[in-house]
């Protein structure tokens, strides 16, 4: 097992890796710092792209260019121009809100939430972008939406109210993208002062999530049990994705500056981009958004 | 840049004391539960291991050849060929309870270690000065765990820890004696954040001083002052020593222990496993041998 800085990027609030098994390539975010950044397996080849709003979480498109969850809406992002369109706009009477993280589903619907910027009310929904770009709420009442990923069937979805100190289970249709049957999957560990960050499920179906905070990537079994963790150089992990042309590269986001002043500093490798290997675990590809 | 790496999967119960030997390019450590004394080259290589007889503390390697050990009831030479541990002195006789623990070669080729209650709750424990010619003086008591001794690059200041009171000493160390005066608290593990314990310590060229933070998982480097000056979380927080070593001296080499502690078994796989910490962009300083 080694664990490595992959890019000294200082990330503000890093966040949403996203390795594409079509380009090798791992795409990330910063949330604050407006950017969406691309690199290879090894940090190398790094291109950044400037967007006009706080980003939450993209995802690439079937066919080309990338969705995004911005401040003000869901966007596409053409690399080659780097503009950005709006789709939609979910909420446009909730100004203390932005979108968060995102991902995509088997079938190609892009679902990502909305979370109160000052993490402190119910505001927040989930939503449910598809192909046609029709726009579908799937819950709602969250302060942070964080983590949605999906069981390798696609058939249970994954998703976390960070302030929750839960991880939830739901019952996923994927014929119609609806969810159903919300259940509590595990009880996160907030003693340490950690809460539910971003998630991704491995190819055994177990949930690796960063334990945002407390520095801890924790792999939960599909019975919600704590499987397996690892501390981490810094507390304020915020994202986890397999990547590499194995799948077996974890790759980990952080944030150099904590997004409120009530959060706490951090170690010396703060904001850098991770990478994990052997960890004897594989990821599974992430699909691509249909529209 | 900052990697860090699984250089021997060791699953140690409670891995200790690193130390790189200059002239060998070794690295030695032990598990202390195990009674255990491991050697390997800079990338976890060409392992060897010796049994000892029991429980182990401490290793110092000799200007002779062999090593020092500090076993559960006193200090031992070990002879690496045949693997023979032979008694010199227990210091602290009669004393089921105690055993020794962590210990360094101070840069005048003395060994120093201490004691620790076995229940790491009461008082009961002394730190003991071995002299190259097989005199032993205590040089402080009252201790429930003893832990970290080492020296600044002038080898004038002594550091040393206590890990019951979260703290770790400062004291002047008399080169020409090896006596140890006016101890005052170097730094506060809870006073700068630290939520762990302060556990095996070394001193670098800098002249700052790198602590493990045990039960957190980190690795906390302290200026000469005492001002927190960074730390970097580690895979396991079951971390309980570190040395600088490697060709260049600018690999810090970590142990850590796979033991259940308070009834938990550790949820990290690689607890008791043996790192190696690259990219600290900080060198140590050469760990004399034991004169005698």
């Amino acid at each position: 097992m080694r664990i490595e800085v992959l890019i000294d990027v200082k990330t503000i609030l890093g966040e949403g890796p996203l390795w594409d098994v079509d380009e090798q390539r791992l795409y990330f975010i910063d949330s604050f710092g407006c950017n969406v950044f691309r690199c290879t397996a090894e940090g190398g080849e790094v291109r950044a792209w400037d967007v006009p709003e706080k980003i939450g979480s993209m995802a690439l498109r079937k066919q080309g260019g990338a969705v995004l969850s911005l401040a003000n809406g869901f966007h596409f992002l053409d690399f080659r121009t780097g503009e950005t369109q709006l789709i939609v706009d979910p909420e446009p009477d909730k100004p203390k809100n932005r979108i968060n993280d995102g991902k995509v589903d088997k079938r190609g619907r892009f679902v990502a939430g909305s979370m109160d910027t000052m993490e402190d009310g119910p505001n927040g929904a989930l939503y449910s972008l598809h192909a046609d770009l029709s726009l579908h709420k799937l819950d709602d009442g969250i302060i942070v939406s964080n983590g949605p990923c999906w069981s390798p069937d696609g058939a249970t979805f994954y998703f976390a109210d960070t302030w929750s100190g839960e991880i939830w289970a739901y019952a996923y249709d994927l014929d119609t993208g609806a969810v159903s049957n919300r259940r509590t999957f595990t009880n996160v560990d907030r003693s340490g002062g950690g809460a539910a960050d971003g998630s991704t499920v491995d190819a055994e179906g177990f949930l690796w999530n960063a334990l945002v905070y407390a520095g801890k990537l924790v792999r939960y079994a599909p019975d919600g049990s704590v499987d397996r963790i690892i501390d981490m150089p810094v507390k304020k992990v915020t994202s986890v994705m397999f990547g590499g042309p194995n799948l077996d590269i974890l790759f980990v986001t952080s944030m150099a500056k904590p997004p409120l002043p009530r959060f706490p500093g951090d170690g010396a490798q703060r904001g850098s981009l991770f990478a994990i290997h052997g960890l004897g675990v594989r990821g599974l590809p992430e699909p691509r958004f249909d529209g | 840049m900052l990697r860090i790496e699984v250089i021997d999967d060791a699953r140690a119960e409670l891995g200790e004391g690193p130390l790189w030997d200059v002239a060998e390019q070794r690295l030695y450590w032990i598990d202390s539960l195990g009674a255990k004394v491991h050697s390997c080259n800079a990338v976890g290589g060409e392992r060897r291991s010796w049994s000892v007889p029991e429980h182990i503390g401490s290793l110092a390697l000799r200007e002779g050849g062999g090593a020092i050990v500090s076993l559960r009831d006193g200090f031992y030479t070990l002879d690496f060929g045949i693997g023979a541990c032979r008694k010199l002195v227990d210091p602290d006789p009669g004393k089921p309870r105690i055993r020794m623990n962590d210990g360094k070669v101070d840069r005048q080729g003395r060994f120093v270690a201490g004691y620790m209650d076995y229940e790491e709750s009461d008082p009961l424990c002394s730190v003991f000065r071995l002299d190259p010619g097989g005199t032993v003086t205590g040089l402080d008591t009252g201790i429930v765990c003893s832990n970290g001794p080492c020296w600044s690059p002038d080898g004038r200041t002594f550091y040393f820890a206590d890990t019951a009171t979260k703290d770790i000493w400062a004291y002047d160390y008399d080169l020409a004696t090896g006596a140890a005066t006016n101890r005052r608290t170097f730094c506060s593990f809870p006073a700068v954040g630290l939520k762990g314990l302060p556990d095996g310590a070394t001193v670098d060229a800098e002249g700052f001083i790198w602590s493990v933070s045990v039960y957190e998982g980190k690795l906390v480097r302290f200026a000469p002052d005492g001002r927190l000056d960074r730390w970097v979380g580690l895979p396991v927080e079951s971390t309980t020593s570190l040395s600088f070593g490697g060709p260049n001296l600018d690999i810090a080499y970590v142990t850590s222990m796979a033991r259940t502690v308070k009834g938990v078994a550790p949820k990290e796989r690689e607890a008791g496993a043996l790192f190696a910490v690259h990219g600290l962009g900080v060198r140590g300083l050469p760990e004399p041998r034991f004169r005698g």
